[in-house]
Parts: structure tokens; C-alpha cells; sequence
């Protein structure tokens, strides 16, 4: 690498040692190491490669497919814990996506933290390449009936993970990896109580350290969850009105020394 | 002049010269042979650069811009080994249009040696992976999964040997727990099996019976849990007969690659490069003809 722009964030001279280990042909002296940053500034090194012409009939059909401006948001959707704007966003969609499919009201709606797949989307237009980048996965929406018990293991996982996206109706604190303080729908959390929740089928399958979901019964919407965040919007543009995602203080934590 | 001493001088001038073109002059040594190994994990479908939209990632990453710089390192060195730790695919548009067919031709174009299975490379399930490899001129390489009751049966290498000049290397992959990661449909019938043994067992056959004098393992495991989940710092310490780590999963910038020794007191190199094809792995090995007075005392130095 010759220009000085590339240069790596680390470059490491290690000696190997392979003392007691003589018996091969050849040894190995000595490692190297560095990490090439990938930025425009390599953009005109060596030659042009065959790639952009293998790049450019597929990317033709993904613009085509993905320019297409679903929604202005008024503020950038950013992946955070306990609590962000694009779990926020997220999670209030498909609560009220799936309220519309089922024509009930939905006690709340989660999704797991890590099925958010990009960590920041500029506020302004909101494309569909978005929406397919946030939530590239092929999952469904699906509802499940959980009982008061399993409604709090739910809360303490993701409490113990740091804090997961979660709908305005539900709000709760984390302390030392537990969930306290639950509130649903304005309600604390009644144990004997049985919540509708509306999340991932990969959640309810099990997915995301979810097993104790794994195998208890759920609804299934027959939409992707990326859809139903599609969906939702285009109803807020059909409407005339922008994506207002924000932090609300859905997700407290307890600050311990 | 000693080794140590040589060998020192040598990270200095690479200092002075801002590190840039790798100037070792243990090249000039008879029968030394480089191999550069130029790494990539976690490359998730990015097949264009980020956007520029104020995002952290912006403007960062992209095949074509890969390509240029693995061609240009091929311009100046002669033997390279290019290869991928897995999670290929998902995250475009690019992957939910075309299912990993323009990931794995670029891959190809590139000249990718090889490369092991990410969990996300199930997400078009067993028989969408199937589908893409006809468009890799490259194996997946994976010895801890066991695929007999899928359609990825011999399809799936679990080791690959490559000699480059005088130096046999041999290079096996390892994957995680498919069981709460990947939807039981889209793995189907593919068996998670012990990866530290797995990949124990087939560093041994590389090592002792085909006699390679270096052996990579690309792994798809993750470089480090609090927990007692496996992991690349895990297996390195578990481990014998393998010499370097290349890892993926935990989308980890690792600031330098860490070294430490496996159960034989040997040092395994672990190295990880993020994700998105945002960074490019390059180490570089120097093999030397073997002679008793001409190994050395184990030195680590890093150069910043």
C-alpha cells in the first residue's frame, strides 16, 4: 500500500516463536498485520476492475425497486440502549400495523435489538432500501397471547440485554440486568394477568435467546415485519404527515456506582 | 547481527517509512518465503459503499473498492491467500432481490480462495445457499457442522490445503450454534457439532498427516463472551496445530490482533475486521527455511 491516506489503524510486527517446534520444512519468522480502510481514497487506485460491470444490471434493478420515497421523517432513526428512535419507531409500527390487521387493540409490541440491522438512518426521506436495510429479514409479524409470568421473563431478557425496542404502551426500568417498575398500558404488571404482544416469528420462535417462547402458540399476521413497517409509512404519508420518531423514557436505568 | 536485534531494526525503519510498504527486509534472506493473507468477515450483501447520509458508516466500504486493493497487493506481491469468515450474505436489498447470487460472483471475480458459513448465510435456508454455489469458484469450508441429511451434502469442504510457493497451507472453517440463532426451517437438517474438537481434529490432519507448515482457521464463532460460550479466545487456548484465527460474527474492530498461546504453549494469532467490507485484514506471514539455529524467542511487538 502506497499512499499514505490508507494507512491502517494498526499495524503489528509480531516474532513468532516456534522453538520447540522445528520438525516442519518451513517455519513461520515472522507476522505482519494492518487493516485497510475501505474509503473513497482507494477509489482510483491500480485498475479499473470487472466489478462494476458485473454490479451494474443488478444494482439497475435494486434502485428501480428502492429509490422509491416512502415517508419524511422529521428526525434520524438511531439504533440505541435502553432506548432509540428506530426501536421506538419500529416497535410502535408494528403495533399498530398489526392492530389494523387484527381489528383488536394489542396490549404492546417488542422487537429484539439485534434484528435492527443498520444503526442510523439520516432524518429526511425514508426509502424503501431503508426499511429493507433496518429489517432485511424475511420474518413475519405474529401475535401471542403470554401469560404474566412469561410477560415478566420476557421484560427481565430484555432488560438483562440491555434493553430492546419496545411500543409507547409498555415502559419499564432496568436495574442490575432486571426488569422493575413494568407498566402496561398504564397498568402495573399483573402476574396473573395475560398480554397480547405483538413481535418477530424469529422472537417467538425462539430466536434472539427467546426459548422460553419457543413452542407456546401464536398468531400469525401473514405479513413480513418489514412490510408492516412499510405499510405504516406510507399511511403516514397518504395522510399527509411526517415520521416523528423519538426518545421518550420508554426504558429507565438505574445508575449504580 | 542476532534475529532479536534484526528483526527490531527492521520495525523501526517500518516506522520511519509510516509503515507503508511493509519493507521487510527478511525478504532479503534466502528461501523466505511472504504469504499475505487478506481477510474480510460480515460482509452482508454491501455490495455498494454506505450512502452519504450522516450515518457512521458513510461512504465507507464496497466490492469495487475492494477489488482494486486486493488486485493492487497482487500486483506487488506473489502469493496471496484471499478469505472470508462468513455471514456473506443479508443486509440489502441486494440479498432479498438476487438471493446471493451478485455476492458470490463478486467474490469470485475477486479471487476469493475460500470461505466458511455465517448463520445468516441459512437465511434463504439450506436450499438457497445451495442455489448460490454454483456461482462461487470457491469452496465453503466448514468442519463442525454436519450436513449429511441436507442437500448441502458434499457440497461443504471441511478443510481446503493451498500451496504457495514451498509453503503448504491449510485452511479449515467452523461455525456457531444454528439452535436459537437461525430459524430451525432454514437450517433444516444441518447438525451443530463441537467446534474446539471439530476443529482440533482437522488441524491435526492438516498439521500432522498432510504436513502443512501453517494452518488458518476461518471461523464464524465470535471473538469474545463473558460467558462460556465458545468463542475465537476460547478456541485459540483450546487449541493445537492451528496457527491463525480469522473471525467473524461479533461485527468486531479489533484494534490490533491479539496472540495468545494454545495448549501446547504455541502463540494462535486471532484477528477480526468489523463488518461490511468497511475494513480489509492483511497479514502478512514470513516462512524461512527451517533451520535449529534460526528459531527464535518468542517476541511480540506492536508498532502503532
Amino acid at each position: 500500500m502506497k499512499k499514505k491516506g490508507l494507512r491502517s489503524l494498526c499495524l503489528t510486527l509480531v516474532v513468532m516463536s516456534l522453538a520447540t517446534a522445528c520438525t516442519s520444512v518451513m517455519h513461520v519468522a515472522a507476522e505482519g498485520t494492518e487493516t485497510i480502510r475501505m474509503t473513497s481514497r482507494v477509489d482510483r487506485m491500480g485498475e479499473e476492475t470487472s466489478l462494476p460491470s458485473l454490479i451494474a444490471p443488478y444494482r439497475d434493478s435494486v434502485d428501480a425497486e428502492m429509490n422509491e420515497v416512502l415517508a419524511i421523517s422529521t428526525a434520524p432513526l438511531v439504533k440505541e440502549k435502553p432506548e432509540g428512535t428506530m426501536g421506538n419507531w419500529v416497535a410502535d409500527a408494528t403495533l399498530h400495523q398489526a392492530e389494523l390487521l387484527l381489528n383488536e387493540q394489542v396490549d404492546f409490541s417488542i422487537c429484539n435489538y439485534s434484528g435492527m440491522r443498520v444503526d442510523r438512518v439520516a432524518e429526511g426521506e425514508i426509502t424503501r432500501r431503508y426499511m429493507f436495510e433496518i429489517m432485511p429479514f424475511d420474518n413475519f409479524l405474529v401475535l401471542i397471547e403470554l401469560d404474566g409470568t412469561t410477560t415478566k421473563k420476557l421484560f427481565d431478557h430484555m432488560a438483562a440485554s440491555g434493553g430492546w425496542p419496545i411500543s409507547n404502551t409498555v415502559s419499564y426500568t432496568i436495574d442490575n440486568g432486571k426488569a422493575l417498575d413494568i407498566q402496561i398500558k398504564g397498568k402495573s404488571l399483573d402476574p396473573g394477568g395475560s398480554y397480547s404482544v405483538v413481535m418477530s416469528d424469529y422472537v417467538a420462535n425462539g430466536g434472539s435467546g427467546c426459548d422460553f417462547l419457543k413452542g407456546l402458540p401464536h398468531e400469525a399476521l401473514n405479513v413480513y415485519y418489514r412490510d408492516a413497517m412499510i405499510k405504516e409509512a406510507q399511511m403516514i404519508s397518504e395522510k399527509g404527515q411526517k415520521m416523528t420518531p423519538r426518545v421518550e423514557g420508554r426504558v429507565k436505568v438505574v445508575a449504580h456506582e | 547481527m542476532n534475529r532479536r536485534k534484526f528483526l527490531r531494526q527492521t520495525g523501526k525503519t517500518a516506522a520511519l517509512l509510516g509503515l507503508s510498504a511493509l519493507p521487510y527486509d527478511i525478504m532479503a534472506l534466502p528461501e523466505t518465503t511472504r504469504i499475505t493473507i487478506l481477510h474480510t468477515n460480515d460482509v452482508h450483501s454491501r455490495i455498494d459503499p454506505f450512502p452519504m447520509d450522516g450515518s457512521r458508516n458513510e461512504g465507507l466500504g464496497g466490492a469495487e473498492r475492494r477489488a482494486r486493493v486486493i488486485n493492487e497487493i497482487r500486483s506487488e506481491v506473489e502469493h496471496v491467500l484471499l478469505l472470508d469468515s462468513g455471514d456473506i450474505f443479508q443486509g440489502t436489498p441486494y440479498f432479498n432481490m438476487f438471493g446471493g447470487e451478485i455476492e458470490m460472483k463478486l467474490m469470485s471475480a475477486m479471487g476469493y480462495d475460500a470461505a466458511t458459513i455465517g448463520n445468516h448465510d441459512f437465511d434463504a435456508g439450506v436450499d438457497g445457499l445451495v442455489k448460490q454455489l454454483p456461482h462461487a469458484n470457491f469452496p465453503l469450508i466448514n468442519c463442525n457442522y454436519d450436513f449429511s441429511d441436507t442437500a448441502l451434502h458434499d457440497k461443504i469442504l471441511p478443510h481446503k490445503i493451498v500451496t504457495k510457493g514451498s509453503v503448504k497451507i491449510g485452511i479449515l472453517g467452523v461455525g456457531i450454534e444454528l439452535d436459537g440463532l437461525v430459524p430451525d426451517a432454514w437450517y433444516g437438517n444441518t447438525k451443530y457439532q463441537d467446534p474446539v474438537s471439530h476443529a482440533n481434529q482437522t488441524a491435526a490432519y492438516l498439521k500432522q498427516v498432510a504436513k502443512c507448515n501453517y494452518v488458518i482457521c476461518l471461523s464464524h464463532l465470535g471473538y469474545r463472551y463473558e460467558d462460556d460460550q465458545v468463542d475465537d479466545r476460547k478456541l485459540a487456548k483450546s487449541s493445537r496445530h492451528i496457527d491463525l484465527i480469522l473471525g467473524g460474527h461479533t461485527h468486531t474492530f479489533m484494534d490490533a490482533p491479539e496472540v495468545l498461546a494454545n495448549l501446547d504453549n504455541q502463540p494462535v494469532t486471532i484477528n477480526q475486521v468489523g463488518w461490511a467490507g468497511i475494513l480489509l485484514g492483511r497479514i502478512d506471514v514470513f516462512f524461512e527455511r527451517n533451520r535449529k539455529d534460526r528459531c527464535i524467542t518468542c517476541e511480540n511487538r506492536w508498532i502503532k
